[in-house]
């Protein structure tokens, strides 16, 4: 499939909104990759979690803050690294493709729940799924959207020139970019540029010279011919008679470059394009979206010196000034599955069968269905061009809406208790303690001291302020409803959408 | 697999059934692809004003029907937060054991304006003696509901949601009311908010089925920035940094995604506050001048929320209770007035409503404490005015001392539900969750019908068409009738009927699923009284 085809696509079935806004320019932020050794409190134990987690949860932060900032990262990389596999779905070799739809929908529902237990573990999964994009829509079978998410998940944070050489042969990728047609006598190029501008280097190198040629590109997929998904096992194969043989010419050097072959001759000829590009991409997901170029280059020299290992240069990147620095604090608009995810475990509610096909649903309406990126440049609004592109006018309110229906009950979603949320969060028989606690919860922003009044106003709906121990004491009822509106409230303000 | 699923026309409900079947989700919750379906049916386009990005969609048949369905009624709701004490409101000016339980802070005869024989309003509500005089108030006793509860937070649930005392409801009786008159709303939203709230937290008020119908505002300042500047949430306001960069974007987001704006911004720039209206100072007096205003500007809104609270007088009540109900009563006659004075004041009804009233007794601090019946007003052009309801018994109390009520508040809504909005009897019985009768307080007569019935006779075009399994029709009666809905094919041959029976005059929906038959073109015809009309459908799979 060509990506030029995708490009007046839509998600979905709905138009893309074209971006107006002015491209943006890297924030001038002086601080750099040295470790961070600022304050370590409440607000910045709790930004370490919400840009490595699917939002914040009350366990994560008060373990964050018994540890200094390094300990804190350490903790959390090393659980993602060591965490195991979810179990492996019954139908994970099934060829019968009966009752495909239903396996990928479960797919895609059993991910939602992961993301809320895998920490970062997921966030890099969907990070190299929007990195490494493939649409289930394209490749449409529930084993190779299994095999290609437990490939990013077992690759999350080990050496990217593995990864790089493992993804093209996942059969997802193999059919989704063309590889199975991809023959000597009838070349395709698709999977050779993509690999290049998208996946590895970009079209241009961090001096600004094109990182490859259009003759590298043709060259290429002639090395890359011959691969094909064998569909009785499932498996991607080589068939030497669908290769092409010949001697190909990448990068200025002639060879019989074969699958391998290409690889190491990307690998060894645009180590430090293809190091620039992965930290950009570190970069612009876990920061902000437009890169800093100091930080980027260190953040390649750290993976070009250190086999290109994912963890080593997060860690580096988690622990330093820069991404503690105050400015980025609150300054990303939440993806939907931040805001899916997010909300059931800043609340810590379970999900069911039924929540979660539901953020199948809702995630596909708020633009982002798992498992199925517009195109292979994966979403616009983790792009750095386009990263606003999450927020319209229509999915405002049906951000809201969602919310709402968690807190409230509606459908799938059964009412939220808030009690126990305020037992865990705060001093539950104060008001201004809930409120203020609330707010540190879930909200990013400083909220002001008049807006924190305003809403404990709406929890006490105009009685004494001592009144509230009476109702929390005697009236539990009264005093989730009233929570319930505290709670709407708070997630209904603009800043509800920032992390 | 998706495509095909896409291709599928959207169900048009904010609820999904759990389980229901693949080939209907991904389509059933997304209001943003109401909004562009809709968009591109109407010939409307996603486009971008300034750096934000906005969907617009132009009128529909549905909205055009609509239209012409408004009444021009509206209701007001006064909340008087706190618990209001009732019994200093409407005083029992002959009955000894008042004046014996409450020695010092009881309201003596001479300081009220006679109701009745034995009953005074509060002479600090004397502002409210002309509308008396000329029918306009109406007063009803004791109101509340069996086995009262004390909560200040219960109690606002019990009142704002209609619920009894022993269950928990979560929607309110308004917003089921605007359910009822709005039951496209979702795919097919007006371009005004049909109910607007100004202060207080009762958002329940407004919440039904469907949750977005309304708009709120935190007091009167928060709508006069939006009146002034466009704006709800101040884009400017923000730290000069990358945080603050996209804290403005998500707020001029969420700025333009308040669909109403512009049809609030033009009824306030229209409307104007009659200069012999004498609004009292506060918020109340504010926000009820905002209503007038917005009315008087021709905003179509159904429902209007606005609160006045510190009624929860424990303690000294002499000291706050008159400037509360003083306020009420200049802030009550200043809006009638300036209605009055626009030629609106018969399209508005208001009504006050608190938690609970207070203890019959006074405590040891010259206060009351949490009761439960309390007398609520009603006001306006189209009020029967008068007393209603029996008085309470201060003889005869409950457990803890308090008023059994003698008016269900049930029936004040039902009152408000029939006699005001002209909703028939089951329709009414139906939002309140049983059988309330109304009360006779509000004047319908023979030269003033209800606008509702206005209605045109209408088949309206199916929505979705075309579909491949499901669709809505949708009829409009100008009169009660027999009707028989059908589905007819290119030959004349009916393949479906739909309904066969009287129906009442009015919008009914009613869904046609046509999984049995093959793709092609057919029509929904409708034969009532009123005549016959017919609508393409295509299947398309």
């Amino acid at each position: 499939m060509d990506r030029r085809s995708f490009l007046t696509r839509t998600s979905g079935s709905k138009p893309l909104v074209a971006p107006a806004y002015p491209p943006i320019k890297a924030p001038s932020v002086s601080s750099g990759l040295e470790p961070y050794a600022g304050p370590w409190g409440e607000r910045q134990a709790a930004h370490l979690i919400r840009r490595t987690h699917f939002g914040l949860t009350r366990a994560d932060l008060i373990s964050a803050l018994t540890q200094t900032t390094g300990q804190a990262v350490n903790s959390i990389v090393d659980a993602a690294i060591a965490r195991p596999l979810p179990d492996t779905p019954p139908w994970y070799n099934q060829t019968d493709n009966g009752q495909n739809t239903d396996w990928m929908y479960e797919w895609q529902e059993s991910w939602y729940n992961e993301m809320r237990l895998g920490g970062l573990r997921e966030r890099m999964t969907l990070m190299w799924h929007d990195h490494l994009a493939t649409e289930i829509n394209v490749y449409y079978h529930a084993a190779f959207a299994y095999q290609y998410i437990t490939f990013l998940r077992q690759h999350a944070f080990g050496d990217f020139r593995t990864t790089l050489r493992g993804i093209g042969l996942v059969p997802a990728m193999l059919i989704y970019l063309s590889g199975n047609v991809n023959t000597g006598s009838s070349p395709n190029e698709n999977y050779a540029r993509e690999v290049m501008e998208l996946f590895s280097l970009g079209i241009l190198g961090p001096d600004g010279t094109p990182n490859y040629t259009q003759q590298d590109i043709a060259e290429a997929a002639r090395a890359l011919s011959g691969w094909v998904v064998n569909m009785n096992n499932l498996q991607s194969e080589f068939v030497s008679s669908r290769h092409d043989s010949g001697s190909k010419t990448i990068f200025g050097l002639t060879a019989n470059f074969d699958y391998n072959g290409f690889i190491d001759v990307l690998i060894a000829q645009r180590s430090s394009q293809m190091a620039s590009h992965v930290a950009t991409k570190l970069y612009s997901w876990f920061v902000h979206p437009a890169p800093n170029a100091t930080i980027v280059a260190g953040l390649a020299t750290t993976l070009k010196n250190n086999n290109f290992n994912i963890g080593t240069a997060l860690r580096q990147l988690f622990k330093s000034a820069h991404f503690f620095d105050d400015a980025f604090i609150g300054a990303r608009i939440k993806s939907p599955a931040e805001i899916l995810v997010g909300f059931f475990r800043e609340t810590s509610h379970a999900s069911t069968d039924n929540t979660l096909a539901r953020f199948r649903e809702i995630g596909f309406s708020l633009g982002q269905d798992i498992l199925n990126p517009p195109n292979v440049a994966g979403w616009p609004g983790y792009s750095p061009d386009q990263y606003r592109a999450w927020l319209t006018t229509g999915t405002v309110p049906e951000r809201q809406g969602y919310v709402d229906a968690v807190i409230f009950g509606d459908g799938a979603f059964d009412e939220l208790d808030p009690i126990p949320l305020a037992e865990t969060l705060s001093d539950p028989t104060s008001a201004p303690a809930i409120v203020d606690d609330f707010a540190k919860h879930f909200l990013v922003a400083e909220i002001s001291p008049e807006m924190l009044d305003y809403m404990t106003g709406i929890l006490l709906d105009g009685v004494p302020v001592w009144e509230w121990y009476n109702i929390y004491t005697h009236d539990q009822e009264a005093a989730r409803n009233r929570l319930r509106g505290l709670l709407s409230f708070m997630t209904n303000l603009p800043e509800y959408q920032l992390t | 697999m998706c495509d095909h699923d896409h291709a599928n026309p959207p169900i048009r409900s904010v609820a999904i059934e759990d389980g229901a079947s693949h080939d209907h989700d991904h389509l059933a919750w997304s209001r943003r692809d109401f909004l562009t379906h809709t968009a591109a049916a109407a010939g409307g386009t996603a486009f971008l004003l300034g750096s934000t990005p906005v969907y617009a969609s132009s009128s529909t048949t549905l909205l055009q029907a609509l239209a012409s369905m408004d009444t021009d009624r509206v209701l007001v709701l006064i909340q008087l937060g706190g618990g209001s004490d009732g019994l200093n409101v409407v005083v029992p000016v002959t009955n000894d054991r008042y004046y014996q339980v409450r020695p010092t802070i009881a309201i003596p005869e001479a300081e009220t304006f006679a109701l009745s024989d034995d009953y005074g309003l509060h002479g600090a509500m004397s502002s409210l003696s002309p509308m008396w005089g000329e029918g306009k108030l109406g007063v009803v006793h004791a109101v509340g509901y069996p086995d009262h509860n004390l909560s200040h937070f219960r109690s606002t649930d019990i009142w704002a949601s209609a619920s009894g005392a022993d269950e928990t409801i979560n929607s309110g009786w308004t917003g089921r009311y605007l359910d009822e008159e709005f039951p496209n709303y979702v795919s097919n939203p007006p371009e005004f908010p049909v109910a607007l709230r100004i202060g207080g937290a009762t958002g329940m008020l407004l919440r039904g089925g469907a949750t977005t119908m309304g708009m709120s505002f935190s007091d009167a300042g928060q709508f006069d920035q939006l009146a002034a500047t466009g704006e709800l949430y101040d884009e400017g306001d923000v730290p000069n940094n990358v945080f603050g960069e996209e804290l403005s974007f998500v707020r001029s987001v969420y700025n333009a995604s308040l669909r109403y704006v512009d049809a609030v911004i033009e009824a306030a720039d229209a409307g104007t506050n009659d200069p012999n209206a004498d609004y009292p100072g506060g918020s109340l007096g504010s926000s009820l001048a905002i209503v007038a205003r917005l009315i008087k500007g021709g905003l179509q809104s159904r429902l209007y929320v606005v609160y006045h609270g510190g009624f929860d007088t424990h303690a000294d009540q002499s000291n706050s209770q008159p400037g509360l109900l003083q306020t009420l009563a200049e802030a009550a006659t200043a809006f009638q007035t300036d209605l009055e004075a626009g030629g609106r004041d018969e399209d508005v009804l208001s009504m006050t409503f608190s938690e609970f009233g207070r203890r019959v007794e006074e405590n040891g601090s010259r206060g009351t404490d949490h009761g439960t019946a309390s007398p609520l007003f009603l006001f306006g052009g189209g009020v029967n005015g008068g007393l209603y309801g029996d008085g309470p018994d201060l003889d005869n109390l409950d457990n803890n001392g308090n008023l059994l009520h003698t008016t269900d508040f049930r029936s004040v809504y039902a009152t408000v539900l029939q006699e005001w909005f002209g909703l028939t009897p089951g329709v009414s019985d139906n939002i309140l969750g049983g059988n309330f009768n109304p009360m006779g307080l509000v004047m319908v007569s023979a030269e003033n019908p209800i606008p509702l019935i206005q209605a045109p006779f209408a088949l309206e075009p199916a929505f979705p068409n075309p579909f491949a399994y499901s669709t809505t029709l949708a009829f409009i009666l100008d009169r009660p009738s027999q009707v028989r809905l059908t589905i007819v094919d290119v030959r004349g041959r009916e393949v479906s009927h739909l309904v066969d029976g009287p129906r009442t005059t009015g919008r009914h929906t009613v869904r046609f699923d046509a999984y049995n038959l093959p793709s092609g073109t057919y029509f929904a015809r409708l034969e009532t009284a009123s005549g016959s009309k017919s609508q393409p459908i295509s299947v398309v799979r």
